[in-house]
């Protein structure tokens, strides 16, 4: 599964479009109910069948919007817990990283750098989300390499998927502080291939 | 006479048979006389003002709404708007 | 109020969390566009200026039933008005507080509240003036206009509040309207 940062563009899209619709049907409901009450008030009855048209025209669109509307929530929501489950996934890590930040003695500045790194963002994306320049990005990075002692953003995630095969990770409830140090192990003393 | 007894009867008829403002109508050259001329056909007036040096008017009659505007050198109706 | 230092943990790095959902993003927009043509560009006396208007209202009114059915960000409860809190707020800022608010702050609050009433009662003394009973009535003329003057100072506030928060908290408030997206920096407490 990869671990992106947002539900996916096509929600977005599609949430947009509904968006669009819901204001569109609004505005053709605001049109046909203005001509009814124009009608209304010269006329001062609505038996005419146009206006009855009109009328039911009206209702439908206004019908509609309210509907959209739900649908529209609905995406939304779904939208929103891809999100938290997500980070859900993401608690027991939480931990474990932690460690290893500790171990590589990183600033707080690198963790934010390195978090994203390991969200599958790239320098650029990083330095937009983060307000910097690209170029602060790449030291950074390069100090959080050199740091854990890896070639490269390739092997700085492994060193984590490596966590995540390793085995404990089943016990996922309940992983607080007690409980990580003791199904977590330094990342000193651990096993690393590859370096 | 039968001719001048129409015209009396007329001129005595309700709102109904009025002179209607158009935009050849000669209303007058200052506020007071485009109201007063108005008024007499039967207008309420609900608004004068001048506006782009001409004189403005909003009325009423049997429901039905409209702005003149009246050239106040001429007297005459530059603009009509009959909203219904 | 001052953000203790705490232990790293992921979730304090700086993120996007996403704020305004692609309704009321367009809503506002669109609403800052009909007061912008009505305002500046068309014709009061004119048929287009009065479709507008009603346009506008029912912009508002959309985002009024929004708020009532919406998404959490979107609804009443998520920035309800409360002029106490409003103060409140204003307090804090100038004591240093850098709390983000994920919808609209107390303040901002209030500002979107003004801008919807004056919005309508615009609109309602416009739509009376094309009443029999209210066509040419110097109050409703009047009060439409004055109304609407407020609205645009309003309007300017907004800007300008906007612009300053945006520098006080570090989060750009235009962009997060634009796509969505609140971008809190790091060490930030979000409410």
């Amino acid at each position: 599964m990869k671990l992106r940062l947002w539900p996916g563009k096509t929600k977005e899209r599609r949430a947009t479009i509904l968006a669009g619709l819901i204001l569109l049907q609004a505005l053709c409901a605001l049109f046909f109910i203005g001509d009814v009450i124009e009608d209304f008030r010269e006329n001062g009855h609505l038996d005419n069948p146009h206006l009855l048209l009109e009328t039911v025209a009206a209702a439908a669109l206004i019908a509609g919007v309210v509907f959209l509307m739900i649908e529209l929530r609905g995406l939304l929501s779904r939208m929103s817990d891809m999100q938290i489950g997500l980070e859900i996934a993401h608690g027991h890590l939480a931990e474990v990283i932690e460690s290893f930040f500790d171990e590589w003695n990183l600033t707080i500045a690198e963790r934010d750098v390195a978090i994203m790194i390991l969200k599958g963002l790239d320098n650029d994306t990083i330095a937009q989300v983060r307000n910097t320049a690209s170029g602060t990005v790449r030291a950074q990075a390069t100090n959080i390499y050199s740091k854990s002692a890896t070639d490269g953003r390739a092997q700085f995630i492994s060193v984590f998927v490596e966590e995540l095969m390793a085995g404990d990770i089943s016990s996922g409830n309940g992983a607080g502080p007690a409980s990580m140090s003791q199904s977590t192990k330094k990342p000193a003393e651990k096993d690393r291939p590859a370096l | 006479m039968r001719k001048l007894a129409l015209i009396a009867l007329m001129a005595f008829a309700s709102p109904a048979l009025a002179e209607d403002v158009t935009v050849d109508s000669i209303l007058g050259k200052t506020l007071e006389e485009v109201q007063a001329s108005l008024t007499a056909m039967g207008y309420e007036v609900r608004k004068a003002e001048m506006e782009d040096g001409k004189i403005e008017v909003y009325f009423v009659r049997d429901g039905e709404m409209g702005e003149v505007y009246v050239n106040p050198e001429t007297g005459a109706v530059t603009k009509l708007d009959l909203k219904g | 109020m001052f953000i203790v230092t705490r232990q790293y943990s992921g979730r304090e790095s700086a993120r996007e969390i996403a704020v305004w959902d692609p309704l009321v993003r367009l809503i506002h927009w669109s609403l800052a566009l009909t007061i912008l043509l009505n305002g500046a560009f068309l014709d009061a006396e004119s048929k287009s200026h009065e479709w507008v208007g009603y346009i506008a209202l029912a912009l508002v009114g959309l985002r009024l039933v929004w708020a009532l059915i919406g998404p959490k960000h979107a609804r009443f409860s998520a920035f309800p008005p409360n002029p106490v809190r409003a103060i409140n707020h204003i307090r804090s800022m100038f004591e240093g507080d850098r709390t983000i608010f994920i919808s609209h702050n107390p303040i901002g609050a209030m500002m979107v509240y003004n801008i919807w009433l004056s919005v309508i009662a615009i609109g309602v003394t416009g739509y009376m003036m094309t009443t029999i009973s209210f066509f040419g009535v110097e109050w409703v003329e009047e009060a439409h206009e004055v109304i609407f003057g407020w609205l645009i100072f309003s309007v300017m506030l907004h800007v300008a509040g906007v612009l300053f928060d945006t520098w006080r908290t570090g989060v750009n408030l235009v962009r997060a309207m634009v796509n969505g997206r609140k971008n809190i920096p790091e060490w930030h407490d979000v409410i």
